[in-house]
C-alpha cells in the first residue's frame, strides 16, 4: 500500500478528506483487495473492542490483530506529537477509528463476508465490498476542532471536574482510569456537552440480580 | 539513610505485592478488588489502550512508575487532538496542546495518588453485587474477570479483567443498571516492572511554551470534623461524606466542597457565593460518562459533579439545603 493511500486513510480518519477523495477511496475499496483486507482488519479490531462478553477468542484475536497492525508502516507523526513511541500506537488509533467509521457509516459486513482471523492475518482477498452511499469522513474521534472549540460552559465545568477527580482520587482503586474522561473531555465533547432532558431520566428498571448475590 | 529507608520500603512493598500475587484463584471478589487497587497504584506498568464510549474511540498511552523517586504517571492521547494528564509530586496538570495551555489545580494539597480504600464503609457490598467471571487472555496476559454490578439505578457497575498474578486492570467496562455497557477500555499491549521505559514519563508537549491556567476554585481546608453547612436532603443508599473542605472569608465569599462516596463511586457537591447574576440552566449535563448539574439558591451557586447516573446527580443537586444546626 502506498504512502499516499495511507495518508488518504489517515485523512479519512481525521475527517480532513474531501468528498471527492472519499468517494474515490470507497470505489477503490471495491476493487483493491489489499486495501480491503486492511480495512477488514480494522473492522475486526472494532469487533474485538465491541464484543460484550469478553470472550477469550476475541481477546486473543485482538492481540494478533494488534501485532499485525504493528508490523505495518507507521503513520507519519502529526504536528505536536513527536515522541518515537507514539508510532505503533498511532497505527492502532487509525485502525480503531477507521473500524468505527466502517461500522457506523457503512454498516456491518454481512455474514457471507465474514473472515477467519487466519485469512485476515495472511492478508488474503476478501469478498467483494459494496460501496456505501453514505460514507461520511467524520468519525467521532476527530470531528471536533480542538482549538477554540470549547464553549464557556465547558470551560466553566472544567474546574469542577478537575477538583472532583483530585478530591475523590482514584475512587474504587481503578487508578488512571479515573482520569481518562478528562482526556476525552479535551476533544470529543469540547463542542458542547450533551444535555439531559429532565423528562428523559432513566426509568427505575428492575434489577433481576439485586439482592440475590 | 533516607535512601535506605526508601529502599526498605520498596522491598517491603514488593514483598507485599508478592504476597498479594500469591493469593490464588480462590480470591474473593473483595480480595480481587484490593489486589487491583494495590497493583494500580504501586506497580510500574506501561501500555497502549483503546477507550470506546458510544461512537467515540480514542487510543491512549499510560506510563505509571512507582520507584524510589516516588509515583509518577503520564496519560497521553495518541489519536485525535493532543491531550495529556501528568500526575507526580508537583500535583496534576491537564495539558491541552491544541490550546497550548496547561490547566493546573494546585489548591488541593493532598498526598498525591490518594486512593480511597475500596471498603471504606461496609456499604459497598450492599450497593453492589460482586462475582467472579471467567478467565481469558488480554494483551498477552492471562486475566480473571470480576463483575461489580449495581444493586440500584443510582450508580454504575463494572466488568473488570485483572491480570492473573498482579491484579493489574487490563480491561474495564462501565455498566449501567440495565447491564448495558456505557464505556470500555482495553489494553492492546502492556509492559510490567523493569520493562517500563521511564523516558515516556516526559510530556509529549513543550510545556514551557504553554500558557498556565490556574483553577479559580479556592483551596479550602480539609475539615471532616465539623459538619458541612449545607448538605443534600437525600442521598442514594450507601453514599457517605468522605471529603469536606471549606473556605470562608467574609470579604471573598463562601466555598464549600463535599465528596460523597459509596466506596466505588463519588459525587462532589460545591457550594459557592455566586458572583454572577446569570441564572444557571438547572439542567443535568453529560460530559463523557460524567454528569454535572448547577443551580442557584439565593445568592449561592450549587454544582454537583460525579461519575454516576444523571438521576443521582439530580437527586443530590435538587436536595441541597442548609444543614440542621
Amino acid at each position: 500500500m502506498s504512502k499516499e493511500t495511507r495518508e488518504h486513510l489517515s485523512a479519512l480518519v481525521d475527517g480532513e478528506i474531501t468528498a471527492d477523495t472519499s468517494r474515490f477511496l470507497v470505489r477503490r475499496l471495491g476493487s483493491d483487495s489489499e486495501l480491503r483486507a486492511t480495512w477488514t482488519r480494522y473492522h475486526l479490531v472494532r469487533d474485538c473492542l465491541r464484543h460484550q462478553d469478553g470472550a477469550v477468542a476475541g481477546d486473543d484475536l485482538c492481540a494478533r490483530i494488534s501485532k499485525a497492525i504493528e508490523n505495518e508502516q507507521p503513520e507519519p507523526h502529526r504536528k505536536g506529537i513527536s515522541t518515537r513511541w507514539l508510532k505503533p500506537a498511532s497505527g492502532l488509533a487509525i485502525a480503531a477509528s477507521v473500524a468505527l467509521m466502517a461500522i457506523t457509516s457503512v454498516g456491518p459486513v454481512g455474514p457471507g463476508a465474514s473472515l477467519s482471523s487466519g485469512d485476515v492475518a495472511a492478508g488474503s482477498p476478501v469478498q467483494q465490498f459494496t460501496s456505501p452511499q453514505s460514507l461520511t469522513p467524520a468519525p467521532a474521534s476527530s470531528q471536533v476542532s480542538f482549538s477554540g472549540g470549547r464553549s464557556n460552559n465547558d470551560r466553566n465545568i472544567d474546574k469542577y471536574l478537575l477538583r472532583h477527580y483530585q478530591a475523590s482520587g482514584a475512587t474504587g482503586g481503578k487508578g488512571f482510569v479515573t482520569y481518562v474522561p478528562i482526556v476525552i473531555t479535551g476533544s470529543k465533547l469540547s463542542d458542547g456537552s450533551e444535555r439531559i432532558n429532565r423528562d428523559a431520566e432513566p426509568d427505575s428498571a428492575e434489577d433481576e440480580e439485586s439482592g440475590s448475590k | 539513610m533516607r535512601f535506605r529507608a526508601a529502599t526498605l520500603m520498596l522491598v517491603a512493598m514488593q514483598v507485599f505485592l508478592a504476597a498479594q500475587a500469591s493469593a490464588g484463584p480462590h480470591d474473593t471478589p473483595r480480595q480481587m478488588l484490593e489486589r487491583m487497587t494495590a497493583a494500580m497504584s504501586q506497580m510500574s506498568y506501561q501500555g497502549t489502550f483503546v477507550y470506546v464510549q458510544g461512537d467515540v474511540v480514542d487510543t491512549m498511552r499510560i506510563t505509571h512508575v512507582s520507584d524510589e523517586a516516588g509515583v509518577r504517571e503520564h496519560l497521553v492521547a495518541v489519536s485525535g487532538p493532543p491531550r495529556e494528564v501528568i500526575r507526580d509530586s508537583d500535583g496534576m496538570r491537564w495539558v491541552l496542546a491544541g490550546d497550548e495551555s496547561v490547566f493546573e489545580d494546585s489548591g488541593f494539597n493532598r498526598s498525591f495518588f490518594p486512593e480511597l480504600p475500596i471498603d471504606q464503609h461496609d456499604q459497598t457490598e450492599r450497593s453492589y453485587s460482586m462475582k467472579r467471571g471467567g478467565s481469558g487472555r488480554i494483551a498477552g496476559h492471562q486475566a480473571q474477570n470480576l463483575k461489580v454490578l449495581p444493586r440500584d439505578e443510582f450508580r454504575y457497575g463494572y466488568s473488570l479483567w485483572l491480570e492473573q498474578h498482579s491484579g493489574l486492570l487490563l480491561k474495564w467496562e462501565l455498566i449501567d443498571h440495565d447491564r448495558d455497557v456505557l464505556a470500555k477500555l482495553m489494553f492492546t499491549d502492556v509492559r510490567l516492572g523493569s520493562e517500563v521505559d521511564k523516558g515516556e514519563l516526559k510530556p509529549a508537549s513543550r510545556l514551557k511554551k504553554f500558557k498556565t491556567v490556574e483553577s479559580e476554585l479556592p483551596s479550602g481546608r480539609q475539615n471532616l470534623k465539623s459538619k458541612p453547612r449545607w448538605q443534600p436532603a437525600d442521598l442514594p443508599p450507601g453514599f457517605e461524606l468522605t471529603v469536606h473542605r471549606a473556605y470562608d472569608r467574609q470579604d471573598e465569599g463562601i466555598y464549600e466542597h463535599m465528596v460523597y462516596s459509596d466506596g466505588l463511586a463519588a459525587v462532589s457537591v460545591y457550594i459557592e457565593s455566586n458572583p454572577s447574576e446569570t441564572e444557571p440552566t438547572s439542567e443535568v449535563r453529560k460530559i463523557g460518562t460524567t454528569h454535572a448539574f448547577t443551580r442557584s439558591a439565593g445568592d449561592l451557586l450549587i454544582t454537583v459533579v460525579g461519575d454516576v447516573p444523571a438521576v443521582t446527580i439530580k437527586m443530590i443537586g435538587d436536595g441541597v439545603k442548609t444543614a440542621a444546626p
